[in-house]
């Protein structure tokens, strides 16, 4: 087969997210969708066809299964009375590149246990996940899983006689036959120790979130000096710091002090609070994390920021989770202690929260189609990992448009 | 005490003995885990086996010095599963495992337990139940010298067959278990055990519930004669569970009938596919007593209709119905119900699953204690001895029988 190449081109190997990628899929894509993502597959879906049809070279336009009107396929999980479950796909899945999409946060999902309509918690689209991956085994040429919260990711270390779950879960998927797990912004990367051999990409969305900022904020400046990103604890600080860097904006961390001995409500209870910084006074303060769990931590935060007089502060989260519910962050909204929280499309938003004035929803589904499509051709992904290239063309552009208003 | 004096000319020395003379080394000494939902379960299990390894030191107490850790008045090994708010979990142990012979016990199907996921309270599903299973075995970490998992009502058992593009998922639970260094698995009354090809090398135990199920009825009912096959007929409600039906009419040499379905194998609803008809195949039940022997009673539809046939179309007298497993997705009204009208007379569950207080409390149920026969098994197994004897114990129930036929005579001479 004669395939398009780039002339003169040394890089065949780089994803290129606007042109032909000369390397050759591996099979038609299959998105499978578990229950509770199928909105945001929806948007894949949606931005895969658009990709798809801008390719040009014909080779590629002609392989089948390459240009589609829908990549889905249909499966489903059929519950028994007992709450045990069994999935079932409704196409066939031979030869074809599965990319499974996974929700494992979505509560709103619920199915008939007993008699009663129950939420579907973390295990239950787990095993969901794993069912689907049985019911497609050895079949499917390729599967790939698409957990953009990382089931377990918290449970990744031991300091007593505990599971390390995480660890555990990724040794599952890789022993069923998984080849590549994409997560994003997981909370330790190190977890992928558990499989050394087969592909974990833990994505980062500095790029989506900072384009964000730029398009929903619009009187934040930040090529200004009256910008600072502050890091939740020092777990987190490498988060913060690549925001920073690439800004070139001054950092400051908080500490926390955690006794790690106990678990109160399923977490370690924090002792003391410490900020590590300059001045923050007048300034524009960003708070870099992974997610917001309840809440409760990222509001200490805000409160401390605002009574070092803090401008305003926003919260830049991965996944918005808000698992003691809105009311504590309606309040500090109109309280003015927070101004805004940044969250992605890539976990479950209550429709409260898509509504909350002070939530900014990210939408990284076509991000999601760009990294599909790009292991589908076994492409590097570097180019869309490694955003500083992009994030520095952004900047630019926002300073020239800053240039122009003046 | 005297020394040791048990004679060593036994033939069957790896036996499992009643009387505690089991003399092969141990696994080390137990540890029971009870998961959330089987600790009733287990502090019974625990207490008997203190009482079995008490008398065992009573008459050999050599054992007490030969192996650390035998006679312990609580053999249970504390475990924590803590959630967090998402409602992803991770499990601690509480106390040491290392070198021990861990036994975990795991019920799938208790739906009471709750826990707190997005500040709702949620039921524990089967799901919840298994991976709390394999936290709990990720927390022993390989420090258990031998790790028994005991799951009575195996998980997924159902799904144990592929006819279209589905999953296999009771295979990949094995498969799972042994991945992670689990020596053993027990199970009870498995719906088919056939899914023992998922791990060849590893096997699970089947442990049969009939001869417990067997004596209770044999010693509920003193007024019914056991061994009269024109008043009696056992049932097998479905044609998967002709054998386990058959084993109880071979052991009382009672004839069989069942139920055959014709089922819509082209659709599926509410994860079944639909029955369409019913056909029995058997003698005239007519004033007979039917005995429905099945390993799991669901949303008690099915079992109702059929007790219904066999009242009302069939002529039976009685209806008694044993299953391992009372599950009750519908709760206990169906059954209430059929007890009301007279279909029903006795339904005999195991403890094996977990029960709502309606269903104790029910006049129509019977609840069949495990948990002393669960303490031998441990003991048995964790002294490696063979279990045969444990798993068949048709003699005893000959012995029944043979009360219950005396009683018959008595009854009948006191009736002349």
């Amino acid at each position: 087969m004669t395939k398009h190449v780039h002339p003169a081109d040394q890089n065949y190997y780089a994803y290129d997210q606007y042109g032909d990628n000369p390397m050759i899929p591996v099979g038609p894509i299959g998105l499978v969708s578990l229950a509770g993502i199928e909105t945001f597959t929806t948007g894949v879906n949606e931005h895969l066809i658009t990709r798809r049809e801008a390719y040009s070279s014909e080779s590629d336009r002609e392989l089948p299964g390459f240009l589609r009107n829908d990549y889905r396929l249909g499966a489903v999980i059929d519950r028994f009375q007992t709450g045990e479950g069994r999935a079932l796909l409704m196409d066939s899945v031979r030869g074809h590149d599965l990319f499974i999409l996974c929700d494992v946060m979505n509560y709103s999902v619920t199915y008939s246990f007993y008699g009663e309509q129950k939420p579907m918690t973390p295990d239950e689209h787990f095993a969901d996940l794993k069912r689907i991956i049985l019911a497609a085994s050895g079949k499917a040429r390729r599967i790939n899983v698409i957990m953009p919260f990382l089931y377990e990711s918290r449970q990744h270390r031991r300091s007593s006689r505990e599971s390390l779950d995480c660890a555990f879960m990724l040794e599952e998927l890789d022993n069923l036959g998984v080849e590549n797990v994409i997560t994003f912004d997981a909370h330790d990367p190190r977890v992928a120790n558990s499989t050394p051999t087969s592909g974990f990409e833990s994505i980062p969305l500095t790029y989506q979130m900072l384009k964000a900022i730029t398009n929903r904020i619009p009187d934040l400046d930040l090529n200004g000096d009256n910008l600072m990103f502050i890091s939740p604890d020092e777990g987190a600080i490498n988060r913060a710091m690549y925001y920073s860097s690439i800004l070139n904006a001054p950092l400051g961390t908080f500490y926390k002090r955690r006794d790690y001995t106990q678990i109160v409500d399923g977490r370690n209870p924090i002792t003391a609070h410490e900020f590590l910084g300059d001045d923050v006074e007048g300034k524009d303060v960003i708070v870099v994390d992974d997610m917001i769990s309840s809440g409760d931590s990222m509001l200490d935060i805000a409160r401390e920021m605002k009574e070092r007089h803090a401008r305003r502060v926003f919260c830049v989260v991965s996944f918005a989770l808000f698992t003691s519910g809105l009311d504590h962050f309606n309040q500090a909204y109109k309280d003015g202690l927070i101004d805004g929280v940044l969250g992605s499309n890539l976990t479950y938003r209550s429709p409260e929260l898509l509504a909350a004035p002070w939530f900014i929803d990210v939408d990284c589904s076509k991000f999601v189609a760009l990294i599909i499509d790009a292991i589908n051709h076994d492409s590097s992904l570097s180019t869309l990992v490694n955003q500083t290239a992009k994030i520095t063309k952004l900047l630019e552009k926002t300073k020239q448009a800053e240039e122009v208003r003046k | 005490m005297k020394p040791m004096t048990y004679e060593f000319t036994d033939e069957s020395y790896y036996m499992y003995k009643y009387d505690g003379a089991n003399f092969m080394d141990t696994n080390g000494p137990v540890a029971l885990i009870a998961l959330p939902g089987t600790e009733s379960f287990v502090d019974k299990v625990n207490e008997e086996l203190y009482n079995i390894r008490v008398k065992t030191v009573q008459r050999y107490p050599q054992f007490l010095s030969s192996e650390p850790g035998f006679l312990r008045s609580s053999y249970l090994a504390k475990n924590e599963i803590a959630r967090f708010s998402s409602g992803e979990g991770k499990a601690t142990l509480k106390s040491t495992v290392r070198g021990h012979d861990v036994y975990i016990f795991c019920d799938v199907t208790n739906h009471f337990e709750t826990y707190n996921m997005f500040g709702m309270k949620v039921p524990y599903s089967p799901d919840d139940h298994f991976q709390n299973l394999k936290r709990t075995i990720l927390a022993t970490s390989a420090k258990a010298r031998h790790l028994s998992v005991v799951m009575p009502y195996l998980y997924e058992g159902r799904q144990d067959q592929r006819s279209s593009r589905e999953s296999l998922d009771a295979a990949n639970v094995l498969k799972e278990l042994q991945y992670m260094g689990v020596h053993n698995i027990i199970t009870f009354d498995p719906h088919d055990s056939r899914v023992e090809n998922a791990i060849p090398l590893l096997g699970i135990e089947n442990i049969p519930t009939s001869f417990r199920l067997l004596s209770a009825l044999i010693e509920d009912n003193p007024q019914i004669n056991f061994s009269n096959p024109d008043s009696l007929m056992i049932i097998s409600p479905d044609e998967n569970g002709m054998q386990r039906a058959t084993y109880f009419t071979s052991i009382l040499g009672l004839p069989l009938g069942a139920f055959y379905r014709e089922r819509d194998c082209q659709t599926t609803v509410d994860g079944v596919n639909p029955i369409i008809n019913y056909k029995f195949l058997g003698d005239d039940l007519n004033g007979r007593t039917a005995i429905i022997i099945d390993d799991m009673i669901n949303s008690a539809e099915t079992v109702t209709k059929t007790a219904k046939r066999l009242k009302q179309e069939l002529g039976a007298k009685h209806v008694i119905i044993i299953a391992t497993y009372p599950l009750l997705t519908h709760g206990t009204e169906p059954l209430d119900q059929a007890y009301a009208e007279g279909l029903v007379d006795k339904v005999y569950g195991t403890n094996l699953c977990a029960h709502s207080d309606e269903l104790l409390q029910a006049p129509w149920y019977r609840d069949v204690d495990m948990s002393s026969m669960t303490a031998e098994l441990i003991d048995a197994l964790n002294h490696q001895a063979s279990i045969s004897g444990i798993l068949d114990q048709t003699s005893q129930i000959m012995e029944m029988l043979e009360k219950n036929r005396e009683m018959q005579k008595f009854m009948e001479l006191g009736n002349q």
